[in-house]
């Protein structure tokens, strides 16, 4: 019984070391746009940039689709080109893959972050605001 | 009216359940738990009725319906959002409560049913204290409503236009059939989780028939579950434009985590019936089925996908941890009674028997919904630490979760002929020689016509192994009444997922997309198939505006279609032509509309019919089990 029970917790132990090694090597991470302020970046370096939708910017433009992000603080103008995802709308976090090219950043690729909540369009269910910290 | 009667009977059916919990008269509690499911039915009526009379003084009915709302959505809308939705998993919750009551009650105690009220308890006392749907309307909004009333008898505004559904929600009547179907599999998992620990708690002779409730209790949540998993597939799939569908995100992960436990409970409860072994781990399968669809709710509602820093901004995110812990407490006490119980449970003798093959059954689903649970939750406990927004690339599932699918499946192919004693894997080879190689040689011929991986290769093999061992199986034995009808139950949702396995893995290896731009009247070709694309044609209803594109090959004309709905947000819903044959779905969504110039995105996608066949078949291996002559 004893030994049965050393045996489970140390197989579960190894399937949690293991998992968070590669979970941890699997990760997409990215930049809030307050944070790009006090980045580095070589020319047309990728990067990830994530933030929530502003309301009322979303513009398409021909094959683009134009908008701007935010966390909060800092806003950033997007020009996305790309497959834009069912899901995307205002007020929702996304998460962009692109280069910077002067203030805005050019996009092609686009993560949404999938909730089941609508997220009503006076951003009812989250506040923008409260949001950064 | 509506909103005064609602908070009222939401309070009533808490009282109920409160005095249900204190009740010490046996005659009294039948009649308690019938009254409560029917304030319940009750409450849920009057919230339909509430919506198709379009009361928007009711602020869930202004954010979340609309005048313009088609009949069905209207009906669908109860649950479609938070508040309407504990509505309806307190209806499903009353209504298994019942049925426990009628079916499964431990006739020599109360104390199950007083556990289920206590869980009832602590769900309805959501909708009384913290948010209920019946709040009625304080303040406007620009369209439906800003702060709303748990208190009756408050003055109300009313707003004279409803907010409407998610576009998402109202784009097909597979959405108003997928959330019912997952909430009956959510909460029919409290079943099993009284069953284990009222029958623990009070501690009888023959100990171990909670195990018998708890696995025929499970089997009816497991199957809804499997459906609604199904189901939201294939909406994703079929009607929204996705292309995918299965995103390994949270709020899907969260309803596999349940669905991978509860499959690994049907089997290790069938050899605690038969050879009394496995009894502690039984009795912890069962709490973390009913604590995971806790924890599931937790993670779709409470916002902590958004971030951990907007969890604080809600109450229901507290609510839910709290609850998890009241449960996990009470489980835990009731288990750590019983330890001289558990410590009667018998070794395993048989390594390749029954006992030890459903072992490794158990260890590598578990393992599976661990490495699932631990990806949900990775990304919110390095923000916790780091203060810094990650997500989990599909890769960490690709890596971790494939190989044990593969593993699940191959042991599998020996549970045909699984008895107590330990299999002869040699006289098996003889037996099942003719079917084993014609499976390999099924997996030499997908070398010559597909792109090849040693994945692909692997998966195609054992998963023919399966299907053609269990149809063999099936057309030999079937007429055979002295075979348990529940073995069928078994072979029947292998064989599903065993084509399952086969449509998945051509899907991963060999699907592939492109993007076309071109004109109307004008065609483009892809896949030795020449598509011709026509002029748009534009169609308005009420609730929204739809730009349908047809699109033909030789053989068949298909629409593939934008929905662009009226107050929402601009964004438009877009909706997939599918050329569809066997093996592969030419699959044809609208990215971009600029007068007679479409930007089309196509896809190549393999396997899917296979899928949909694999998970149908699936679905319904309860059909043997309806049968009569099961002992």
């Amino acid at each position: 019984m004893k030994k049965n029970f050393i045996i489970v917790l140390l197989g579960i132990g190894l399937i949690i070391y293991a998992s968070s090694i590669i979970a941890s090597r699997n990760t997409i991470y990215y930049y809030t746009t307050s944070e790009t302020l006090n980045i580095e970046l070589e020319n047309e370096e990728r990067i990830k940039l994530g933030g929530f939708v502003v309301e009322g910017t979303i513009v398409k433009d021909g094959g683009f689709t134009n908008f701007t992000i935010t966390d909060g603080n800092e806003d950033i103008e997007i020009i996305f080109d790309g497959f834009v995802p069912e899901l995307f709308q205002e007020n929702m976090g996304v998460i962009l893959d692109g280069v910077f090219s002067n203030d805005t950043f050019l996009a092609d690729d686009m993560l949404v972050k999938h909730d089941n909540e609508y997220v009503s369009s006076d951003g009812e269910t989250y506040n923008v605001e409260n949001y950064s910290e | 009216m509506i909103y005064n009667t609602g908070i009222i009977f939401s309070w009533i059916s808490f009282a109920l359940l409160v005095i249900l919990l204190f009740n010490k008269k046996e005659i009294f509690t039948e009649i308690l738990v019938r009254l409560n499911l029917f304030v319940q039915v009750f409450l849920f009526c009057l919230l339909e009725i509430g919506l198709f009379l379009n009361d928007f003084s009711i602020s869930y009915i202004a954010n979340y319906s609309a005048e313009s709302t088609p009949p069905l959505y209207k009906f669908a809308s109860l649950w479609g959002s938070l508040d309407g939705s504990i509505l309806l998993w307190n209806l499903c919750l009353s209504f298994f409560m019942y049925l426990y009551l009628k079916s499964y009650k431990d006739l020599s105690s109360d104390i199950d049913i007083k556990i289920f009220s206590l869980i009832m308890i602590f769900f309805v006392g959501y909708t009384v204290f913290s948010s209920s749907p019946f709040a009625g309307c304080i303040e406007l909004a620009a369209i439906g409503c800003n702060n709303s009333s748990l208190l009756p008898f408050q003055e109300l505004v009313s707003s004279n236009i409803g907010r409407g559904p998610n576009p998402l929600l109202q784009n097909h009547p597979l959405m108003a059939i997928h959330p019912p179907m997952l909430y009956i599999g959510y909460v029919g998992m409290t079943m099993p989780f009284v069953a284990a620990t009222s029958r623990l708690y009070s501690k009888k002779q023959n100990a171990n028939d909670w195990i018998e409730v708890a696995e025929k209790t499970t089997y009816i949540p497991w199957l809804f579950l499997t459906i609604g998993i199904t189901l939201g597939a294939a909406w994703s799939y079929e009607v929204l434009g996705w292309g995918g569908y299965w995103a390994w995100d949270p709020v899907e992960n969260v309803s596999f985590i349940p669905w991978l436990l509860a499959t690994a409970f049907l089997h290790s409860a069938k050899i605690q019936k038969s050879q009394n072994t496995l009894l502690n781990w039984n009795y912890i399968l069962v709490g973390l089925m009913f604590l995971s669809t806790i924890f599931g709710t937790f993670v779709t509602r409470s916002g902590v996908l958004i971030s951990v820093h907007a969890f604080s901004n809600g109450n229901i995110g507290t609510y839910l941890l709290f609850g998890m812990m009241l449960f996990g407490i009470i489980f835990i006490v009731i288990g750590s009674k019983n330890i001289e119980y558990f410590s009667n449970s018998k070794k395993i003798e048989n390594w390749f028997g029954k006992a030890g093959f459903f072992v490794y059954n158990n260890i590598f689903l578990f393992s599976s919904a661990l490495v699932i649970f631990i990806g949900t939750i990775f990304p919110l406990i390095y923000e916790t630490l780091y203060d810094r927004q990650i997500t989990i690339g599909r890769s960490y599932y690709d890596i971790l979760v494939g190989p044990l699918l593969v593993i699940l499946l191959g042991l599998m192919i020996f549970s045909i002929k699984l008895t107590i004693k330990n299999l002869n894997i040699n006289k098996w080879f003889k037996e099942n020689m003719i079917l084993i190689n014609s499976s390999l040689a099924i997996s030499i011929l997908t070398l010559l016509t597909f792109e090849n991986s040693y994945i692909l290769v692997v998966t195609v093999a054992v998963s023919f192994m399966l299907i053609l061992i269990t149809v063999s199986n099936l057309f030999k034995n079937f007429r055979k009444s002295k075979i348990n009808k529940s073995y069928w139950t078994g072979q029947i949702a292998h064989l599903g997922i065993a084509i399952f396995a086969f449509g998945i893995i051509l899907n991963v290896s060999q699907s592939y997309s492109t993007e076309k731009e071109i004109n109307s009247f004008e065609e483009f070709s892809f896949n030795n198939q020449t598509y011709f694309v026509y002029d748009s044609i534009e169609e308005s209803f009420p609730e929204k505006n739809v730009i349908k594109l047809p699109i033909s090959n030789k053989t068949t004309t298909k629409f593939t279609s934008l929905n662009i709905f009226n107050n929402s947000s601009q964004q438009a819903i877009s909706s997939p032509a599918v050329f569809r044959t066997f093996l592969n779905d030419v699959y044809i969504t609208v990215k971009f509309i600029d007068e007679n110039s479409y930007k089309l995105i196509v896809r190549n996608n393999y396997g899917i019919f296979i899928m949909w066949i694999g998970l149908f078949v699936s679905s319904i291996s309860f059909v043997p089990r309806l049968s009569k002559n099961e002992k």
